[in-house]
């Protein structure tokens, strides 16, 4: 029968091969083919991404973010989106070896660690029948994606950093030379972050608006919209601390890295670990 | 003299004045402040999350002990977001932000609006991106060639011309410098809505039974309910509350709304929520009683009676009225009462009192959970309360926050200028073109504010489509 978890698995089995041939092709082989077919199998995961996320929307009658199953399959999704966009404009395909790691640890952790009530399709309960939590949870997901994919490249940067100031031959520094250009990684990093941080601003204020209709306060300090706050601090300040400080490389890549652990924690640490409204996602 | 005096005196204060404000200008314009707020902040607010805010005190003296819970009080840890030095952090943040604004604004402004079109050639190859081209061919005719090629790209061209050489200036996205001003005005924005809410909105909340009228004082107007019910799914989890509210303004109906979550009522600026809901807990419309013959447990009448109406019971010289409920038993010993411990229907009783051939007999109370309970020998019938039907009443949260629009305006403003921050680059093209006797020497430099990888692959596009101007 054709529904939404054959699809996630097809999705898994994806995600794992792009995985691997990115992995592949920047360890050992100096061939394009690996990288090719990374990118091949990341397209078609990303194909039956969409269509696990389409048919779970058919099944359940509602946008499919109302659990952490779903909203991991969207953020898997925004991050394999943004990442090919990557891909597609500069053409560095080793960074995929990173990002698609970060995807495929997601995809793994919803199959195999969530507990299976997660994967329930569940009705709406009447709060998050709203349009707004739709533009929101979507919004805040891209800017989730985008700062995943800036934790990537600030380890790449790390890595790289550290390896180039080392003189041995080792086999590490071979599958490091495949790495961008220091000076690009950083740029890169500042692009992913310019992208993320607009699309979290607009998922925290959707998220306002929304509150708004739902509880009649725009904000009311719960974890996790603080958390939110605190995520968008962290990254308002890496903004600040690099066009108004010119901080570059090692500093703003820990910054980057210090912003997604904060991510992590907004979005998986809030839910278990702290009370508060947004129990479900 | 002493007016020399009084005057050196008044000098000498006003430089003391101007050094401090100096001071102040320079701190609070600096945005090395607006990271270590920032840090603040989030430290404040990681604090916020960790300690449960707004609890009881018992919580709190379970899960840190009497003398812990003393310090985290005193410190104002228990609501954190509304302490004085919180509050003290968003006003440093509000002052850094305005100053900054201020004081940065005017010079980028002019900026934007610098059309130096004429620069020597020697500062044009000096821009970031910069080439020196030359062609066979007269001075307009590359002149228009290249106006139109900038043009194209979507710079605004100007030209200034002498009669040897032609310079041009070419720029677009100018607008993506103030980017980052806007987005600084938007937050100070919303922090203004916000305090406007704080001080002249409130926030309210009050349990209405259907078919009653309240009266909204900060509104002066009246609301009516006029029906609240649930719609379930298949599986019987609620898909919805839903409330028909009618306003009544000067003794007319004036608005007449199904509300339900996220979808509120509102009138004249008061906003009316959806928010819980529940069955009276000292009052039922109905209840459903059955009446068995004690000793042989025969099956006697089944009756419906209304809340405080005799009613008699068939086959019997029985009637019944209910004269009392509560939703949660509760016998205090003291005072020989009983009243509801809780709104909830824990342990539903109503008091009946049993008249037998018109005398009242006894007024038992009979519990819907219990019905062995029922202990009364008074006569020989036995009483079962076998459901009831209790008022409902929707709860409301009503609020009015006057600060909620501007608040949006801010955000509105503070996400544009994100956008153009981060994707209008500002992009400068200067050109020089020189005639050398039918030959022209060309000089093209430019820069851009931000994404200079992308402006690189630009200007050397720009480069190569000059180059081929001649064929
Ligand atoms: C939470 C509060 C703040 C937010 C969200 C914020 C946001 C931003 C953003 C998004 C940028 C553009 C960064 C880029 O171009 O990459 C920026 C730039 C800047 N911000 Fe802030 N800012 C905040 C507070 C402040 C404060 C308090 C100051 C006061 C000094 C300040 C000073 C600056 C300066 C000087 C720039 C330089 C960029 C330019 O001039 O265009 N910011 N800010």
């Amino acid at each position: 029968m054709i529904n939404s978890f054959l699809w996630v698995d097809v999705t898994f089995w994806l995600y794992l091969a792009s995985c691997a041939f990115y992995i592949f092709y920047g360890l050992f082989y100096k061939n394009n083919t690996l990288g090719q077919l990374g990118t091949v199998t990341a397209v078609a995961g990303f194909i039956t991404n969409t269509l696990a996320l389409g048919y779970r929307a058919y099944e359940a009658g509602h946008a499919p973010f109302a659990n952490l199953y779903e909203s991991m399959l969207l953020f898997t999704w925004a991050t394999v989106l943004g990442y090919l966009m990557m891909e597609f404009k500069y053409k560095f395909r080793i960074i995929g070896t990173f990002v698609m790691s970060i995807v495929f640890f997601s995809i793994l952790t919803i199959i195999w660690l969530l507990p299976y009530r997660y994967q329930n399709i569940d009705p709406l309960n009447p709060a998050l029948q709203s349009l707004w939590l739709e533009v929101h949870v979507t919004t805040t997901f891209i800017g989730y994606a985008a700062f995943a994919i800036s934790f990537g490249i600030s380890i790449m940067y790390l890595l790289k950093n550290w390896v180039e100031k080392k003189s041995s031959d080792s086999g590490l520094k071979k599958f490091l030379l495949r790495f961008p250009d220091l000076n690009i990684l950083d740029d890169l990093n500042y692009k992913s972050i310019a992208w993320g941080f607009p699309f979290l601003t607009i998922g925290v204020i959707t998220g306002a608006v929304w509150a708004n209709y739902a509880w009649g306060t725009y904000w009311s300090w719960d974890p996790k919209e603080t958390w939110s706050a605190i995520v968008w601090l962290i990254y308002a300040g890496y903004l600040h601390a690099r066009v108004t400080h010119g901080w570059r490389g090692v500093k703003t890549a820990v910054f980057a890295i210090i912003g997604f652990l904060a991510v992590i924690f907004t979005y998986w640490g809030v839910s278990f670990i702290l009370p508060g409204l947004h129990a479900y996602a | 003299m002493g007016e020399e005096k009084a005057e050196g005196k008044i000098a000498a204060g006003k430089g003391a004045w101007e050094t401090v404000e100096d001071k102040f200008i320079e701190i609070f314009s600096s945005p090395k402040l607006a990271i270590f707020i920032f840090i603040i902040l989030a430290v404040l607010s990681v604090f916020g999350t960790m300690i449960e805010q707004n609890r009881e005190p018992s919580m709190y003296i379970a899960a840190y002990g009497d003398k812990w819970y003393g310090v985290i009080r005193g410190l104002g840890l228990t609501d954190i977001y509304h302490s004085w030095y919180f509050s003290l952090t968003l006003i440093l943040l509000s002052v850094n932000l305005a100053v900054c604004f201020f004081r940065r604004l005017p010079p980028k402004w002019r900026l934007i609006r610098d059309k130096s079109v004429v620069m020597a050639e020697d500062a044009i190859l000096r821009q970031k991106n910069s080439a020196r081209l030359n062609h066979n061919m007269s001075l307009q005719h590359i002149k228009d060639s290249v106006f139109g090629l900038l043009r194209k790209k979507g710079y605004k061209v100007t030209t200034a011309e002498t009669g040897s050489d032609v310079s041009i200036f070419a720029h677009r996205g100018a607008i993506g410098r103030i980017g980052s001003d806007i987005t600084h005005v938007g937050l100070l924005i919303i922090f203004l809505g916000a305090i406007l809410g704080s001080f002249m909105g409130f926030k309210g909340f009050a349990t209405i039974f259907e078919g009653e009228t309240k009266h909204i004082k900060e509104g002066g107007f009246e609301l009516r309910v006029d029906k609240f019910w649930i719609e379930y799914y298949d599986d019987y989890r609620p898909k919805g509350f839903f409330s028909t509210l009618t306003v009544i303004d000067n003794g007319k109906d004036v608005l007449k709304k199904t509300i339900k979550v996220n979808d509120p009522l509102r009138y004249k600026g008061i906003w009316f929520y959806q928010s819980s809901y529940g069955q009276a807990w000292d009052r039922i419309d109905k209840a459903r009683l059955f009446v068995y013959e004690r000793e042989t447990g025969k099956f006697v009448a089944e009756v419906i009676a209304d809340f405080g109406k005799e009613i008699e019971v068939p086959n019997t010289n029985l009637k019944l009225k209910i004269i009392g409920f509560v939703a949660d038993f509760f016998y205090d010993t003291a005072s020989k009462e009983v009243f509801s411990k809780s709104i909830e229907h824990n342990n539903p009783a109503m008091q009946i009192e049993v008249y037998e051939k018109g005398i009242l007999k006894t007024a038992p109370w009979v519990f819907a959970k219990y019905p062995e309970a029922f202990l009364d020998k008074s006569t020989k019938y036995f009483i079962e309360a076998a459901g009831y039907q209790a008022p409902q009443y929707t709860g409301l949260s009503i609020t009015r926050d006057p600060g909620v629009n501007i608040v949006w305006v801010g955000s509105t403003l503070l996400t544009l200028g994100l956008f153009l921050s981060f994707f209008v680059i500002h992009k400068r093209i200067w050109v020089k073109i020189v005639d050398k006797n039918n030959k022209v020497d060309i000089y093209v430099g430019g820069n851009a504010n931000k994404n200079k990888i992308n402006f690189d692959k630009d200007f050397s596009n720009l480069i190569n489509e000059l180059n081929r101007i001649e064929k």
